[in-house]
């Protein structure tokens, strides 16, 4: 299975809200505090499936923000 | 209005993504900067036009309408000793558009930790990351090093 680039930034960006927050929830968590557990596995996940994603090539990254109404240059 | 100024510079996050921009927020606010947002080039160039105080841009490089490097170009034609930490999921494309970095640019790699932006703006600001300095060697230690190394002779 091939993911298009542009969904891989997508996806990347919002595994860095996903991921960012829980480390902000944790911060806040006691260590035994009840929810600590699952925000752990929900981090977890994310990693994993940070990991998951394909490393993009140079081409495709430069396919990035060059959307129909992104103008090119001034 | 001067007692409202945050202690330690205010931060212009420009990211077209929401999710990133409240995630920034909450961790520079919790680190004592003050935080504006732009949801893009566009809005980030009508925020420095508007003469608001911004001490630092934290600038994505994957944005439509106008590409990050793009803006920072044109912002710091306006504001040449603004500091510009690029956040970017990609960094090869950052070090493709700009081979090298000046002086008051810095990049990290998305996603990051709470740590990771605080320190990397932290470095920025003041060319060190705010940490308690380490802890000076005590006369004993200095004593038992001299100790030590005078048995190797």
């Amino acid at each position: 299975m091939t993911i298009e680039p542009a969904s891989v930034h997508r996806l990347k960006n919002q595994l860095a809200i996903i991921l960012g927050f829980c480390e902000l929830l944790l911060s806040d968590l006691s260590a035994d505090h009840k929810h600590r557990a699952d925000v752990l596995q929900i981090q977890t996940a994310g990693r994993t499936a940070l990991n998951e994603l394909p490393p993009l090539a140079t081409e495709e990254l430069e396919s990035l923000g060059r959307t129909p109404e992104a103008p090119d240059g001034e | 209005m001067e007692n409202n100024l945050p202690p330690r510079g205010v931060v212009l996050v420009v990211d077209d993504e929401p999710g990133v921009r409240a995630l920034a927020r909450r961790i520079l606010e919790g680190g004592g900067y003050g935080v504006l947002e732009a949801g893009n080039g566009v809005e980030a160039l009508a925020v420095i036009n508007s003469k608001a105080r911004v001490d630092f841009l934290i600038a994505d490089l994957d944005m439509p309408v106008m590409r990050g490097e793009e803006m920072t170009r044109k912002i710091r034609a306006m504001r040449p000793e603004l500091r510009v930490l690029y956040v970017t999921a990609h960094s090869a494309l950052l070090f493709k558009e700009r081979p090298e970095l000046i002086e008051g640019e810095a990049f990290l790699d998305k996603p990051f930790t709470m740590r990771g932006l605080l320190e990397a703006v932290s470095l920025l600001k003041s060319g060190y990351i705010k940490e308690p300095p380490p802890p000076p060697v005590s006369p004993l230690r200095r004593w038992l090093k001299a100790l030590s190394g005078a048995k190797t002779r």
